[in-house]
């Protein structure tokens, strides 16, 4: 650290570090349009000149190229420097429409956005989105640019005349309006350097020079992923969010946690006094995810309309569900699942949980189960979870792992066993790509399916769907590349592990996100990652491993309480015993196994069979459909709670209240309270509270408060103990019986989708991809002759799914990718039930429609 | 020790077989005309001109062969060629068109005389009493012995063994082959006094050190041959006159910065440049002096030429490595220097060709040698190309020092007015009064206190026909759409400029445009980079030197009559035979009235100039009148 004066103020500041950081650390306001935080100055908007005693040429020197030294004296508000500053943004708004920027009477309008100079309507900043939450229109304002008279004025300036480029409005996340560019590149930077997409560039010379998307044309045929993290640096209204694009003016703001995967990012919500949540912004507290987000973190809260959620209950009257009052329905409720209990037995009812809602839905969803007395409690994709944490218990002796996810970006070899993370938990793969970028980490990628990661990776082992695990442990075992994997990707990634064996000073990481359709493979993928890690690092290993659970909150919902108790059934046996009869009610909360389960058609003939069905939901899902009393609930990011991400880490998660419908731990409570459990917590912190003292490692509110970031929920694993596992042998699963012309079917999320859309059927559900495409090799596409767009239909044993084809060489020959959520989760009809027994399906290709 | 005589012996035995190849071309066993082959013959028409004498040497099957060689340097005679006899007296010719032809195949067959007017002088031997081309005025301020340019007209620049038998590689192998250290080969750099030729003129021997100091294993030596000024052709002079000359002086830089490869950043719109660098680069290779194991000694070079994409900024040396990098091709923010971080992210060096060019003449003689010409401030020669408004447009080596004013006398006075100004270096040059040229010598020093610079060697000289504000304009919209797009102070500020030079001309010009156009020049200082710095220069210029032109334009008067909005279009002759062609031509039909009666509606007019150019006679231009509203302010 060495000593310098800013402003007669003496600061202490680390040597090298870019002057414009430490300015703004000091809560100097100084103009700085495209410098971001933490990368290389691009010194193009050239507003942050500041004087620097002794600087040559001139002492006016740019304060974010300007390095610290020490001793050296800083001034920032100069006559000369302000002069200056305003001078080169009367530049910059030459080419903006400024007339209220850069107006001396401005301070007079505010807020009145009533022009007293009749200025013209269009120029004027009332008429741009991005009125008062503008950072040019900020920092015009530090800057007093409306005292600073601008040499143009009255200039017929080629900004006016030229008719403005068209603004982009194509897709439904953002929207692009080259007229307000001042082209600063920090979405150009952002782009490249904070996400590693590339997909903006600065395109032309001169004054024709513009942000381009991709090679020039609409956003949405760009590489464009939509995570916004343009949007973030944008300080003009160039780059927007399109939903609430007028009124993502933020009241207040609200501190929570996205739940669309497993990584847990914390994100804010800008709430609208009128409008409820209205903006995203990354909030930092994750330490993995920091100041990035996905599209489904920025965007999920839009994902559906309002009005397609619930806001009352609905109570079934014959075929049809009809509207009631909520105590009518909470009646009628406990009344049906009373019956159900009273006529055979609490062991004739189940409940179903959701590893989406909060830890505290979940714990108090397991009181009501207790106060049922039904052991039998599960969720969708319970099983899977469980055959992990068994996989990891017989390894290290804990299933909670110490390995974080902020190692990632710092790791040096790094292993994903995953069908495609950058689809799945985007954030993640985004930390990888910052290792792979910045510290050249080698990357190996064990999957079934292309992935924008595999142009960061220095192996690739596409492997038959099913065989994740096998291959796994043959590299674990040095052995030869199986067969149908490529030798020299099988070598590269053998000499990269030896690379990381040998180097016991690098970190090495093993990232494995489990197939959510297939409980043996989960476990024996888990297994095998175990052994991989224990390879790599020996007794070390739990600190390299991260298991990605697909869903967001997996580990808290098991925490809380939902796994099936003593003698309980799982999932599956919940699903076969409904079918059977056994069981005849199920309360079934914030989740739609249709959606996420294997064998869709058992599901959807064990919940039509249930005498009794009470769905806690805020949609009208598909599984809704069949049930006796539907309780309407506010979505998750209206709700407060705690959440568990895959590295363990509990998060606050605080309301961003939307519609009417009450809190999903409220109806639960109340359900519970009829249903004879004795919980009477006053809000979601009390709930919390109890939590904590149940549940081993838990925090409690005072713990959470004092690290909103840090508070983790770890295991010691008997480090000592760390054993590899021994896998099962690696049969060959579902190989030998597939049939000619069968293909083996691959599925899992893809980046655009939302849960609710696609639980109620609704267009929302995918906002950028409308029409989902089953990929197919081309080799096998020309042995079926099909053509890209034909209509296909993919017959499985189960049944049958009608969708259009696209030839895509992403999935390796004798395979097909459907996406999860397509046509609500049309896909697991093909599935049978317990994945267990026959692997991953095989379906048969028949063209429907040639092109 | 066996070693060194290795090094050296490869190169006499390389040097044994160019010699006689050389000799057989000097003293050919039957007359050769070698067509001179350059951009500027070219584009004179020189192919023409091959092709017809290749026409006719083939149908009259006559006892000649057919050369090429480079441009001598008086390029208003292009395309010129020059003959070797078998007595090894050369004689050259210009301008040769497709008609003069067969006079020249007869002079060169033996009907001597036959082309006698198109003689400009000998090359090389006598010849009756042809003067010898070094007595040629255009020249008389060359040294007497030419240096970068020795070889011109000299050898054939597709022959490597041309180059060798002139002494060619003889510095790089003597180097090599004796161990010089890197350091003495540097210090004699900077004993000699060479400095950066692009304009900066920054000691190359001291850039070279640094690169020499960079760490890391690979170093690459850039040579910048982005040569992109209006009026200046001089790299290209010496690429495609002498490219061997570049190669040597690289693979010694190499030497001296531990580079094992390099790259040359060619322009594209010099094709015919990057034709002669590739050809030159294949023929080094393939006799061992580029490439693996130069000359047997181990040491490495590898050579790559990279094609420009058209962007004035790649110029700059940053700018240049971005592009170099398959990066978008602006320059950056320094430091890092290439020093550091250059082509590829790798530590860097970029020079001009012609830094490059001297290194090998500079160590085959020494310092001393190369200071013989120059100042005490600025030693050696450098290639100069003058062009305007003056009848001898063409190239020179001069030493620095040399009078302007006895350059323009060479160059044969100014044509079609008086001298009016001066304008070196570029779109990022400066405009120097003409008055002045009495004071002015070609040194960098001499030109500082018109607030001017030198600049990379192309001077263009303008007579009083010229608006000096439609010179601006044309430079500033340049210095514009030429901006990288980084700084807003150089886009946004060029763009501000050019408005306000534009709004003048078409004249509106208004009292405040002075100190706006101070405002912007102050203000575009904060650019970046030269581009940016050095773009408003001849706009302020122009103020401190021409300032009653630009308050002349300002009030509305153009005595040139060039500036479109401050003339207007008149018809002068009602009877000319040519004026109902200029009533038709006109785009806009301003051009009415009956027979006789004819006027020009001045609203309707867009000065297109058509009119003009098919009536000469019956059209006119005439100033307008100066406008009062402006008149009363001053």
């Amino acid at each position: 650290m060495v000593q310098i004066t800013i402003n007669d103020h003496t600061v202490e500041a680390e040597p090298g570090r870019r002057l414009v950081e430490v300015i703004k650390e000091q809560g100097i306001t100084i103009t700085n349009l495209c410098y971001i935080d933490g990368l290389e100055p691009y010194a193009g908007c050239r507003t942050c000149i500041v004087e620097i005693e002794g600087a040559r040429p001139t002492p006016l020197q740019l304060s974010c190229v300007a390095q610290v030294t020490e001793g050296m004296v800083v001034r920032t508000h100069t006559e000369e420097a302000k002069r200056t500053r305003q001078s080169v943004m009367s530049i910059i708004m030459a080419n903006h429409p400024d007339r209220c920027l850069s107006c001396h009477r401005r301070v007079h309008c505010m807020p009145g956005d009533i022009c007293l100079r009749d200025d013209v309507v269009t120029h004027r900043c009332l008429t741009c989105s991005k009125n008062y939450r503008c950072e040019l229109q900020t920092s015009c304002e530090n800057l007093d640019q409306g005292e600073f008279e601008e040499p143009w004025v009255g200039e017929a300036r080629s900004y006016y005349e030229t008719p403005p480029p068209e603004p982009d409005r194509g897709n439904p996340f953002l929207e692009f309006d080259p007229q307000m560019c001042i082209i600063c590149t920090r979405c150009v930077r952002a782009c490249d350097d904070l996400r590693h997409t590339g997909a903006i560039t600065l395109s032309g010379k001169g004054h024709t020079t513009m942000i381009a998307f991709g090679t020039g044309g609409q956003v949405h045929e760009s590489d464009c992923d939509f995570c916004g993290a343009c949007i973030d640096v944008c300080p003009t209204a160039t780059l927007m969010e399109k939903p609430n694009k007028w009124v993502g003016k933020a009241d207040d703001w609200t501190n929570s946690v996205c739940n669309s995967c497993s990584v847990g990012c914390t994100i804010s919500y800008g709430l609208n006094d009128d409008f409820g949540p209205t903006i995203v912004r990354p909030d930092r507290v994750n330490p993995a995810s920091r100041d990035q987000i996905c599209v489904r973190g920025r965007f999920h809260y839009d994902a559906i309309p309002d009005k397609q959620r619930l806001s009352r209950a609905l109570v079934r009257a014959g075929d049809r569900l009809l509207p009631a009052s909520s105590e009518d329905a909470l009646a009628r409720a406990v009344e049906a699942v009373s019956a159900v209990k009273q006529a055979a037995g609490a062991g004739a009812v189940a409940v179903l949980g959701s590893p989406m809602a909060t830890n505290e839905e979940s714990f108090v969803l397991a009181a009501l189960a207790r106060a049922i007395g039904t052991p039998h409690v599960d969720f969708a994709s319970g099983a899977v979870h469980r055959a992990v944490s068994q996989a990891l218990e017989g390894a290290f002796g804990t299933d909670r792992l110490p390995a974080s996810l902020a190692d990632l970006e710092r790791s040096d070899t790094i292993v994903t066993i995953a069908r495609d993370l950058e689809e799945s938990h985007q954030v993640v793969a985004l930390r990888i790509r910052d290792a792979v970028v910045k510290r050249k980490a080698k990357l190996v990628r064990i999957s079934p399916m292309w992935s924008e990661m595999d142009g960061f990776s220095h192996a690739v082992i596409r492997v038959q769907p099913g065989h994740e695990a096998a291959v796994t442990q043959a590299l674990v075992d040095g052995a030869a590349a199986p067969d149908g994997v490529d030798a020299a990707q099988w070598q590269a990634a053998l000499d990269a592990l030896a690379a990381a064996q040998a180097d016991a000073e690098s970190l090495a990481t093993v990232v494995y996100a489990p197939n959510n359709q297939d409980v043996a493979l989960a476990g024996e993928g888990a297994k095998a990652a175990a052994n991989l890690a224990i390879a790599l690092r020996g007794q070390a290993a739990p600190d390299h491993l991260l298991y990605m659970p697909t869903e967001a909150n997996v580990r808290g919902a098991t925490d809380a309480g939902i796994a099936p108790g003593p003698g309980g059934k799982s999932f599956a046996e919940i699903v076969a015993a409904a079918q059977a009869g056994e069981v005849r009610a199920v309360v079934l909360h914030g989740d739609n196994p249709l959606l996420t389960a294997p064998g869709g058609p058992a599901i959807a003939a064990a919940l039509a069979n249930l005498e009794a069905l009470v769905v806690v939901d805020e949609v009208r899902s598909t599984a809704a459909e069949h049930a006796t009393v539907v309780l309407p609930m506010a979505p998750f990011f209206a709700s407060s709670g705690t959440l568990t991400n895959a590295d363990l880490h509990v998060f606050r998660h605080n309301a961003a209240p939307k519609g009417k419908a009450p809190s999903g731990l409220s109806v639960l409570q109340a359900l519970a309270q009829g249903l004879g459990a004795s919980v009477a917590f006053e809000s979601p912190a009390a709930v919390t509270e109890a939590l904590a003292a149940e549940v081993p490692g838990y925090p409690t509110n005072a713990m959470l408060g004092a690290a909103p970031g840090g508070t983790r929920v770890v295991g010691s694993p008997s480090r000592a103990s760390a054993q590899a596992v021994a896998p099962a042998p690696a049969s060959p699963r579902g190989e030998g019986s597939r049939g000619e012309g069968e293909l083996t079917l691959i599925t899992g999320r893809s980046l655009y989708h939302s849960w609710e859309g696609s639980s109620i059927r609704s267009e929302e559900a995918d906002k950028l991809h409308r029409e989902e495409q089953a990929w197919i090799n081309p080799r096998d596409a020309e042995a079926a002759r099909i053509r890209t767009g034909d209509v296909i239909d993919l017959v499985g044993e189960a049944g049958t799914v009608h969708i259009a084809a696209r030839l895509d060489d992403g999935v390796p020959p004798g395979t097909v990718y459907v996406p999860l959520y397509f046509d609500a989760g049309a896909v697991l009809a093909l599935y049978p039930l317990d994945g267990q027994a026959a692997g991953a399906p095989a379906v048969r290709l028949r063209a429907l429609q040639p092109a | 020790m066996a070693e060194t005589l290795n090094a050296l012996e490869r190169y006499e035995a390389l040097r044994l077989d160019a010699d006689a190849v050389y000799e057989a071309w000097r003293m050919p066993d039957r007359p050769r005309i070698d067509i001179a082959m350059d951009t500027s013959s070219l584009a004179n028409g020189a192919q023409d001109t091959g092709r017809a004498l290749a026409g006719l040497i083939a149908s009259s099957n006559a006892n000649v062969d057919l050369g090429q060689v480079h441009g001598y340097g008086m390029q208003w005679l292009h395309p010129t060629v020059q003959v070797t006899f078998p007595d090894g007296a050369t004689v050259l010719y210009g301008p040769v068109r497709v008609e003069d032809a067969p006079r020249l195949l007869d002079e060169a067959n033996g009907i001597w005389g036959a082309a006698a007017d198109l003689r400009i002088g000998m090359i090389a031997g006598e010849r009756d009493d042809i003067p010898s081309i070094r007595d040629h005025e255009f020249f008389s301020l060359e040294p007497r012995e030419r240096r970068l340019t020795r070889n011109l007209g000299l050898i054939d620049p597709d022959n490597l063994q041309h180059y060798i038998a002139r002494d060619g590689y003889r510095a790089a192998a003597r180097m090599m082959g004796r161990h010089q250290s890197e350091e003495a080969v540097r210090n004699v750099l900077n004993e000699a006094g060479l400095t950066g030729r692009g304009g900066a003129n920054f000691p190359t021997g001291v850039k070279w050190n640094f690169l020499f100091g960079a760490p890391g294993e690979v170093h690459y030596l850039v040579c910048n041959a982005d040569e992109g000024d209006p009026g200046a052709w001089v790299n290209r002079v010496v690429m495609e006159g002498d490219p061997h000359l570049l190669l040597e002086g690289m693979l010694i830089g190499a030497f001296a910065t531990k580079s094992r490869e390099g790259f040359i950043y060619l322009r594209d719109e010099y094709p015919f440049s990057i034709q002669r660098m590739e050809h030159a680069i294949r023929e080094a290779e393939a006799a061992g002096l580029l490439g693996d194991d130069i000359l047997g000694t181990g040491v490495s070079f590898h050579l790559r030429v990279i094609r420009g994409a058209g962007s004035y900024v790649c110029g700059d040396e940053t700018g240049l490595l971005s592009s170099i990098s398959d990066d978008r091709g602006m320059p950056r923010v320094k430091p890092p220097f290439p020093a550091a971080v250059g082509a590829l992210g790798k530590p860097s060096n970029v020079n001009n060709v012609e830094s490059y060019a001297n290194v090998p003449l500079i160590l085959m003689h020494n310092a001393e040698w190369y200071r013989e010409f120059g100042t005490e401030r600025q030693s050696g020669t450098k290639i100069f190309s003058f062009s305007g408004d003056i009848p001898r447009v063409g190239f020179m080596e001069l030493g620095f020092g040399a009078s302007l004013a006895r350059v323009l006398d060479v160059c044969g006075g100014v044509q079609g007015g008086q001298l009016k100004a001066i304008q070196p270096g570029g779109p990022l040059g400066s405009l120097v009064p003409g008055h002045v040229i009495e004071d002015l010598v070609l040194e960098p020093a001499s030109f500082a206190p018109y607030d001017a610079i030198l600049g990379g060697g192309g001077i263009v000289f303008c007579n009083d026909q010229t608006s000096v504000m439609v010179l601006v304009e044309m430079f500033s919209e340049f210095v514009e759409v030429e901006s990288c797009g980084r700084c807003t102070t150089c886009h946004g500020g060029n763009q501000r400029k050019t408005e306000i030079v534009r709004r003048i001309i078409d004249g509106d010009g208004r009292r405040e445009d002075e100190p706006n156009l101070h405002f912007i020049d102050r203000t575009i200082q904060f650019s970046n980079c030269a581009h940016g710095q050095l773009s408003p220069k001849i706009m302020r210029n122009i103020l401190q030197h021409f300032h009653d032109d630009y308050e002349r334009a300002v009030l509305g008067v153009d005595h040139t009559l060039t500036a479109k909005g401050l003339y207007e279009v008149v018809v002068a002759n009602q009877r000319d035979p040519q004026l109902p062609a200029a009533v038709d031509i006109c785009p806009t039909g301003a051009i009415q009235g009956e027979e006789g009666r004819r006027k020009v509606l001045a609203d309707l007019c867009i000065r297109c100039g058509a009119c003009l150019e098919v009536a000469p006679n019956a059209m006119a231009k005439q100033p307008k009148t100066a406008r009062p509203g402006i008149l009363a302010l001053t």
